[in-house]
């Protein structure tokens, strides 16, 4: 039985820069698009943000273009007549969503030099940003994995079939490795750049200080609670909270920041210049 | 003829110590007669007649052709033992060093009526199988160890299976050897087993393939049945029963897992009895959650004439932060 093609994982910067296709043009051989870091896809499975939906069929056919952004560029999504389901999918989802798709891969080039990318999609579903940012972990992780391989057959010297019979078993990507290579004449700076990409696109996932955040909250209740401590009515002077949370380890800037930001929430206020109080 | 028969028969003779003449008869009515390839031939008496002789030695024709010295020839064993991780069905000849877990006697029918058997569990650090003892040796259950030398590999279940027969030379052995662990591995790697017993992977649902859903199982033999119809018992009321047989895939290799009712009403977070009520919504219910749906899956890896089937009996949503992975993936890299 034939064994059903992997999907692969790649970022849609890498995609669109793909133009090799290989693959013998008989009936069910699987035909491929190799990309720059030798990723051989007849197959890919893409997680990301649907930006835009548009009905581009002539005549009353239907034709959906779609565009799935992720952390580094956008895939486009073409379902048409054959593509039902997913065609109907789009025609119905209101953007942005956040989009899973598994499906084919096409190249077109309708003159020598010029390449477009697409997807067909086989199955597409609405999924959260979890799973975007885990299939964002994924992509990195894979397409960091396949540079690897890259760089170790570059650093061989060797190319063409030579090249191919020494990656031979060295990777699922082999024979995709030393095409990649000879195609896109890949060398250290554009590896650079798709390490770059990768490493990008990983700090996107990258939270902004989580724990920052509950520092915050627990500094926030405490000059609430020494406003409170030391209010005998009229408020409590600038200094004398400075001087308190001081000696409770808080650094001067970040008590400005916590009564600047409980000001803002008016959970207290200034009454005169210089004295604050609780709300 | 005859000079293709002869030197088999010379062959066949010295090494099983038989009687030409029943060689000679039963090789022409192979090659002659029945037209089969020499070699084929060759092999099949070699086949019957050994079995014969190891089982009733005493029986054995006494022949004044045959040389005297006569032995048994030895398959080549392998003395250096195999980890579990890389036994393969068809393995045969080979020595392996295992923990033995759980081991049960247990009698089967088989053609030559019933037998006494012991099976169980072997495992190493690498992997865990199941085994077979055809014959009972105290050791299996006395020795928390064993060092089975001469063993061949079956497959039961989809996944390699450990065969101790008359053959092996079984014995205690001294020394600890680590329990198995699961540990996560790519859809490649399990990909190129035969099987793995209690295997983990990081895996994205991509597709539900058919026969997933509200489906209908015999009460006899609980096959899934087709149109009220059970292959083997006809016409019969099904049991309702919730499956979803999904395409898994890592990026790396792809291959089908099976999903239980329980793993199902999991998934899905419907129960089969809220199912069954509107039973018109399960493709689309199943669909929204299944597809895109990253997965944490344990069971066993099996294969067999449709391919590797993952057979899911946990599973478990991804949970480290993505962002927490992300700075340890760029630690790496930097």
């Amino acid at each position: 039985m034939t064994e059903r093609e992997t999907a692969r994982r790649v970022f849609a910067r890498e995609f669109n820069d793909s133009s090799l296709q290989y693959g013998e043009h008989t009936d069910r051989a699987p035909n491929f698009v190799i990309t720059p870091t030798g990723a051989m896809c007849n197959r890919i499975f893409a997680v990301g943000v649907l930006t835009e939906t548009e009905n581009v069929g002539t005549g009353g056919q239907m034709l959906y273009r779609a565009r799935l952004a992720d952390p580094t560029g956008a895939f486009t999504i073409y379902a048409g007549q054959y593509q039902q389901e997913a065609a109907m999918f789009l025609s119905r989802i209101p953007t942005p969503a956040y989009i899973a798709i598994a499906g084919k891969v096409r190249v077109f080039s309708p003159e020598p030099g010029t390449h477009y990318t697409s997807i067909r999609p086989e199955e597409v579903n609405v999924v959260d940003s979890g799973v975007r940012n885990l299939w964002t972990y994924h992509t990195a992780k894979l397409t960091l994995n396949r540079i690897t391989v890259v760089e170790k057959a570059l650093a061989t010297g060797l190319g063409g079939e030579e090249l191919a019979w020494h990656l031979i078993r060295n990777s699922e990507d082999s024979e995709g490795v030393s095409k990649a290579i000879d195609h896109y004449g890949i060398n250290r700076n554009s590896l650079d750049a798709y390490r770059q990409m990768a490493t990008n696109a990983l700090s996107t996932l990258i939270e902004p200080a989580v724990i920052q955040e509950g520092k915050t909250d627990s500094g926030s209740k405490r000059v609430l609670e020494v406003i409170g401590r030391l209010d005998s009515g009229d408020g409590v002077s600038y200094d004398v909270l400075l001087d308190e949370m001081k000696k409770l380890g808080y650094e001067e800037e970040s008590v400005e920041q916590l009564i600047g930001s409980l000001m803002d929430k008016g959970q207290c206020y200034e009454p005169k210049i210089g004295l604050l109080k609780l709300t | 003829m005859e000079d293709v028969i002869a030197p088999i028969v010379d062959e066949l003779s010295r090494a099983l110590g038989m009687d030409r003449e029943v060689l000679q008869r039963e090789l022409t009515l192979l090659i002659v007669e029945y037209k089969v390839p020499p070699e084929e031939a060759r092999r099949s008496l070699l086949k019957k007649h050994r079995r014969i002789t190891s089982v009733s030695p005493v029986a054995m024709p006494l022949d004044i052709a045959a040389p005297s010295s006569w032995q048994p020839v030895p398959a080549q064993v392998a003395e250096s033992p195999k980890p579990l991780e890389d036994v393969r069905v068809g393995d045969a000849g080979i020595t392996i060093i295992a923990n033995v877990v759980n081991p049960t006697v247990r009698s089967i029918s088989t053609m030559h009526g019933t037998m006494r058997v012991i099976s169980g569990m072997l495992e190493d650090e690498t992997a865990k199988l199941h085994f077979t003892s055809w014959v009972d040796s105290p050791d299996i259950f006395k020795a928390g160890a064993i060092t089975a030398r001469d063993v061949h590999v079956k497959s039961f279940h989809g996944m390699p299976s450990i065969n101790i027969n008359e053959k092996t030379l079984l014995e205690g052995y001294n020394g600890q050897i680590q329990h198995y662990q699961r540990h996560r591995r790519t859809l490649a790697d399990l990909s190129r087993t035969d099987g793995v017993y209690d295997a983990e992977a990081e895996v994205d649902l991509l597709s539900i393939r058919p026969g997933s859903g509200l489906i209908e199982r015999c009460p006899a033999c609980s096959r899934v049945m087709q149109k009220g119809q059970c292959r083997a018992h006809g016409k019969i009321e099904g049991v309702p029963d919730l499956r979803i047989k999904a395409v898994i895939d890592d990026g790396t290799g792809s291959m089908i897992c099976v999903f239980d009712r329980a793993l199902t009403e999991q998934i899905i977070g419907v129960s089969l009895d809220a199912i069954h009520r509107e039973p018109d919504n399960t493709a689309v219910l199943i669909r929204a959650a299944v597809i895109g749906t990253p997965l944490i899956v344990r069971g066993n890896v099996t294969s067999g004439d449709f391919g590797m089937i993952f057979v899911a009996a946990e599973i478990e949503r991804p949970s480290e932060s993505a962002s927490k992975l992300a700075k340890k993936l760029l630690g790496e890299v930097r």
